[in-house]
């Protein structure tokens, strides 16, 4: 990792549920172009980390800095938000065509309608999905609904992405397809990206940097190969694959 | 049977002849009731979606409230609002009381809870990650509001059918507040309870025709709105 100032800085992140402490983190950073995954069993906190990155998780505490400088609370955490994208493990598209749902985040920000077009048709271009920009939401399969979630994503022209395990539930060729266009996505905008996986091939494929979450605490951080060498326990390394 | 074959064929004379109190009537249901179904749209649809989305002590008992009122008796509403509305009651100042202005209030009181009720149904059914989705997409929560309320509009559609239908088939509460005033508050609901008392089965039955009609036209209209709509 590099030495500048980070594009995203979280510290000392505690999430308390229930009277009990979900999630612990002490610091966790993202630099400029590079992509840190989250990898860990259902329930090692890996969601509950990308929504306080993304300021949507309530009772979380803890320092949030983007490049350098506090995110604020209240009205303005949507000026911040507005510089990220988040993709969920289900792609949670509105009732509409493909088409404005490419287009929402950019109607949010009150964006012009001839660059709005533009940019839609680039990012369901760059998808794969511009054959489909009339088509109901609705009536799209599972592959089709998470390239336009992404679409969707992209055209905010966001600088950091965060991603909850968005390729899981699709089959191995649709999943590797999909991981493709997104890595040459991302490399093209220049932007960041936090990713949630479970697969293997997706992190080799999409990551400079590891952290490895059980029950909440981090285990494990690293750049992939060196993880890979030396896991620190039976799960990291079935993960792997050693 | 005979009695109904009659009364049906009397009822039809009735309704071709473009019977003048008989459409009176009917304009002032379907004013009395539009009206009413609007209000509690107004108020139902922010309070309800406020219900389903914020999270405050005491939410749970004002839902419960809600769902109760959902099945509240016309004739209790009618009771209070008349009590009310009385000449020495909290608001007997305003003077409405036996007048289509007290109709709509008391109808309102009715359809209120039911369209809160179904919109707060309509919200909480949405996919739970939506709300974050949408914020995540760098929406204001005023706009996070309006993409929820836009994605539950089929099954709002449904409050706005229910609230028309409680209100354009009750009758105790318009018995009470309105009076059956001949020309001034007698609604279909109304005139059939009048008329079958009297034994004008044939006049029960042309009112009772209309009604079905009317209530039959207006939830056939947002029907065709809500499956237009529906996702095939």
């Amino acid at each position: 990792m590099t030495n500048f100032v980070p594009l995203l800085e979280m510290q000392d992140l505690l999430v308390r549920r229930g009277g009990s402490e979900v999630l612990r983190v002490p610091s966790f950073v993202l630099h400029e172009n590079k992509t840190v995954a989250l990898i860990g069993p259902n329930g090692s906190g890996k969601t509950s980390l990308l929504l306080a990155l993304a300021r949507l998780l309530d009772g979380a505490r803890g320092l949030l800095y983007y490049r350098g400088a506090p995110v604020p609370d209240g009205r303005q955490v949507v000026d911040y938000r507005r510089k990220l994208a988040m993709v969920f493990q289900e792609p949670l598209l509105f009732d509409q065509t493909v088409e404005e749902n490419v287009a929402a985040g950019l109607k949010l920000r009150g964006v012009s309608s001839a660059e709005v077009r533009q940019r839609v048709a680039a990012c369901m271009e760059r998808f794969k999905i511009a054959h489909l920009a009339k088509r109901s939401a609705r009536k799209l399969s599972g592959g089709e609904g998470q390239r336009t979630s992404l679409a969707r994503a992209f055209a905010a022209q966001p600088e950091v992405i965060l991603l909850d395990e968005p390729f899981t539930s699709l089959d191995p060729l649709a999943r590797r397809s999909l991981i493709e266009d997104f890595g040459s996505s991302l490399h093209a905008s220049g932007g960041a990206a936090v990713v949630a996986s479970h697969d293997r091939e997706e992190v080799y494929r999409l990551a400079d940097w590891v952290i490895a979450l059980e029950a909440g605490r981090i285990i494990q951080s690293g750049r992939p190969d060196e993880i890979a060498r030396q896991p620190v326990n039976p799960y990291v390394a079935a993960f792997f694959g050693v | 049977m005979e009695l109904i074959v009659e009364g049906v064929r009397q009822a039809l004379a009735l309704l071709l002849a473009l019977d003048r109190e008989l459409l009176t009537i009917t304009w002032l249901s379907l004013k009395v009731s539009c009206s009413a179904t609007l209000i509690s749209l107004a108020l139902g649809l922010p309070s309800g979606t406020l219900l389903a989305l914020s999270d405050f002590p005491g939410r749970r008992l004002i839902i419960s409230m809600v769902n109760t009122g959902m099945g509240l008796p016309p004739v209790v509403v009618g009771l209070f609002v008349t009590i009310f509305l009385w000449r020495n009651g909290p608001i007997g100042f305003l003077e409405i009381l036996y007048t289509p202005t007290a109709m709509v209030l008391a109808q309102a009181v009715i359809a209120t809870p039911i369209v809160t009720g179904i919109t707060i149904a309509s919200i909480q059914n949405l996919p739970a990650k939506l709300k974050l989705q949408i914020l995540a997409l760098g929406a204001t929560r005023l706009q996070m509001v309006w993409i929820l309320v836009r994605e539950a509009r089929l099954p709002l559609l449904a409050a706005v059918m229910a609230g028309f239908g409680g209100v354009i088939s009750e009758v105790g509460a318009s018995m009470m507040v309105g009076g059956n005033i001949k020309g001034q508050t007698r609604v279909l609901t109304t005139a059939t309870v009048m008329e079958t008392g009297k034994g004008n089965f044939d006049v029960a039955i042309a009112l009772s025709l209309v009604l079905l009609g009317l209530a039959f036209g207006v939830n056939y209209l947002l029907t065709v709105i809500q499956q237009r709509e529906r996702p095939r």
